[in-house]
């Protein structure tokens, strides 16, 4: 069954950076013999310290580097086939974008790369703009956006084309932490439509919150893989949370200890809000005008990125540019 | 027809970059400036004495320089451009975010390369296009009376309006002010030579049923054109093509080298390229050996000779350019370009991309 291939397969990956004119010296070990699978519809987290590989590990399973042994298959094909390339969107690490173009142009000139049409594109860019809330300063020069305005506009372009799989690399990098609860909420929305994504981070707590697997990965090496509540699951301890007055946690303590023996540990405490979501809260109540201060994306209609986004549109014309799930039908039509 | 749409949207987007940059503005309107004020250089040269032929050698100064200027201007642009549309791309990540998608890399190179081309012939044709308005305009060794004010005051009605259009966009819609100057200072130039190009020196329309031009209005070297000194935009046309060769060695240098070694290493093929014959020769005179003879042979034949593009001795010596030459020097450029982008491709292909 199709749905049961993964969307990305690595099988000993490995890369070594060597000398420029010396070649038989290795500069850096970057990936050694990661194997790792990735499944339709989930979304993968890559995690480690700085100089781990993530970035390495993203970028040969995209075919930007060459790797030094082992292979990648990426939807089934070589990473450097350019058919595959249709279907992927990509965020990298840092927003790398043309800062004398304005966003409208941005997204206008990767929308063309894909040879959607004219009335698609304008489309499709109105929307991104409007998903990554930069519709006020789509004339703007990308020169002059902020770090985080500038980290929008390289998320829409990931999504230009309507990728089945998208690789995020460090996702909220220089966002604020509303730009960073609608990131989240973002991927979230994108799993629900059936998006595979790979993302990597070292802000566990996003990590966390949006991966349903992980591999942690140290000096280039796999280190654990698992679901994320396999990993942090304590399996001897059991959390209950309930509200309850001083008598009745004298009565439960005195419980569990008849049951399992007065030396066992108990730890009492209020249970505590997460900082981030104490944060969207407070700013939430400074406004008092009742205006939505971070957008939840759960229930926005995502337009041409649904799953049955390309239910009304006609197939390409050309083979070559077959598109993607969801890919509009006008695409290859100019 | 995906790649060709790759191909344009890459061209686009290059010289969408190009001519916002400050650079090319700045090389622009400092070239049009030398050009344009070339003719008042003229007058303080030859004021000692006041004869028509040195009218005329006044004029062929001011397309000597003219020419020198474009090729400087170009020779700038052709570097600065084709390094900052590969090797910096390829430094800055742009790149990535294009090779991740359905772009391979030959189209990279391809697209890359033609954006930066047009960028340069366009600031190269708008200096080749004032040399020929200010060659007509004449230079004031005379009279500023014989001075052709029409012309001097469309060039200057269209910097003015340029800089008028450029403030007024930037102020009422954000946009950015070099790089609406550009544009409209390129156009303006170009409609102001397309006006004067159906009108002689004696402000005849030339179109003009029965039109006859006067011996007075006929250009003086061709003793036909009312217009414009064509054998100029010959010479013109030559040397906006060793533009493009250099450009082409730029962009295929950038491809594996950063914006350094990119310079050094064009800065070496205009070098040599420029004496081309006169190393070869020396280093055969030299009669140091087999091997030196074919080291020689190797560098001629491996840099462009760039002294079959310039044309600045012919004018001088008022020799025609004939159409056969234009025509084979411009086979020579499109083949070397050709064969410098095939190497950059491949140089390209198992490069890394971070």
């Amino acid at each position: 069954m199709a749905e049961a291939l993964p969307v990305i397969k690595t099988d000993k990956l490995t890369k070594h950076y060597r000398h420029p004119f010396f070649t038989w010296v290795v500069r850096a070990r970057a990936l050694s013999d990661l194997s790792l699978e990735v499944n339709r519809g989930e979304v993968f987290g890559l995690l480690g310290p700085n100089g781990s590989g993530k970035s390495t590990a993203i970028k040969l399973i995209l075919g930007l580097l060459r790797p030094t042994s082992g292979r990648v298959e990426l939807l089934g094909e070589d990473p450097n086939e350019l058919s595959v390339k249709n279907r992927v969107g990509y965020l990298p690490e840092e927003s790398y974008l043309y800062r004398f173009l304005n966003a409208t142009e941005t997204l206008d000139f990767y929308a063309r790369l894909f040879r959607i049409d004219r009335k698609e594109r304008r489309r499709r860019i109105g929307f991104l703009l409007d998903l990554v809330g930069l519709t006020n300063v789509d004339k703007r020069p990308v020169g002059e956006f902020s770090k985080g305005m500038q980290r929008r506009l390289a998320f829409a372009q990931s999504l230009i084309n309507n990728p089945e799989l998208i690789i995020l690399d460090e996702p909220a990098s220089g966002m604020d932490p509303i730009g960073t609860a609608e990131v989240k909420s973002l991927i979230g929305r994108l799993r629900s439509e059936g998006k595979t994504i790979l993302m990597c981070s070292h802000l566990l707590a996003d990590v966390e919150d949006v991966c349903d697997r992980i591999v942690i990965l140290d000096r280039g090496r796999n280190l654990v893989t698992g679901t994320v509540q396999s990993l942090t699951e304590r399996e001897s301890l059991r959390q209950v949370t309930a509200a309850m007055d001083d008598d009745t946690v004298t009565q439960v303590k005195a419980l569990i200890h008849e049951r399992q023996g007065s030396e066992t540990p108990i730890q009492v405490a209020p249970p505590t809000e997460r900082l981030e979501q104490f944060f969207l809260r407070i700013i939430q109540n400074a406004h008092h005008d009742d205006s939505e201060v971070w957008r939840d994306f759960a229930s926005v209609d995502l337009d041409f990125l649904k799953r049955d986004g390309r239910r009304d549109a006609p197939p390409p014309i050309a083979a070559e540019s077959a598109a993607p799930p969801g890919q509009n039908a006008e695409e290859g039509s100019e | 027809m995906l790649a060709l749409a790759q191909i344009y949207a890459i061209l686009r987007n290059t010289l969408l970059e190009t001519v916002r940059q400050p650079v090319y503005g700045l090389v622009l309107a400092l070239s049009a400036a030398m050009i344009a004020l070339t003719p008042a250089t003229a007058a303080h040269v030859y004021s000692f004495r006041v004869t028509t032929d040195l009218e005329r050698v006044a004029e062929r100064m001011v397309a000597d320089l003219g020419l020198a200027t474009i090729l400087l201007a170009g020779l700038i642009l052709g570097v600065f451009m084709s390094t900052g549309a590969v090797s910096r791309e390829l430094d800055d990540r742009t790149a990535g975010t294009i090779l991740v998608k359905n772009v391979s890399r030959s189209v990279f190179v391809l697209g890359k390369y033609l954006g930066v081309a047009v960028s340069i012939v366009c600031a190269t044709l708008t200096g080749s296009m004032i040399t020929l308005l200010t060659v007509r305009a004449g230079a004031p060794v005379a009279a500023w009376e014989r001075l052709d004010w029409g012309i001097v005051g469309a060039m200057i009605l269209a910097a003015l309006v340029a800089v008028g259009t450029a403030t007024w966009r930037n102020y009422s819609r954000g946009r950015a002010w070099i790089g609406s100057f550009n544009l409209t200072f390129m156009a303006l130039v170009f409609a102001v030579f397309l006006v004067f190009s159906v009108i002689d020196k004696e402000y005849q329309f030339i179109l003009q049923p029965g039109y006859q031009p006067s011996a007075s209005a006929l250009i003086a070297e061709t003793n036909w054109s009312p217009t414009y000194d064509w054998q100029i935009a010959r010479a013109a046309c030559l040397t906006i093509q060793a533009v493009l060769v250099v450009a082409s060695i730029a962009v295929t240098a950038s491809t594996r080298l950063n914006t350094i070694g990119t310079s050094c290493v064009t800065g070496c093929f205009v070098l040599f390229g420029l004496t081309s014959d006169f190393t070869r020769d020396t280093l055969i005179n030299l009669r140091w050996g087999a091997a030196v003879d074919a080291f020689a042979g190797v560098l001629y034949m491996i840099v462009p000779n760039l002294e079959k593009f310039w044309m600045s001795d012919a004018l001088t010596r008022e020799q025609p350019i004939p159409f056969e030459y234009l025509a084979a020097t411009t086979g020579y450029a499109a083949l070397y370009v050709i064969a410098m982008i095939l190497i950059a491709c491949y140089l390209l292909q198992n490069r890394d991309v971070s």
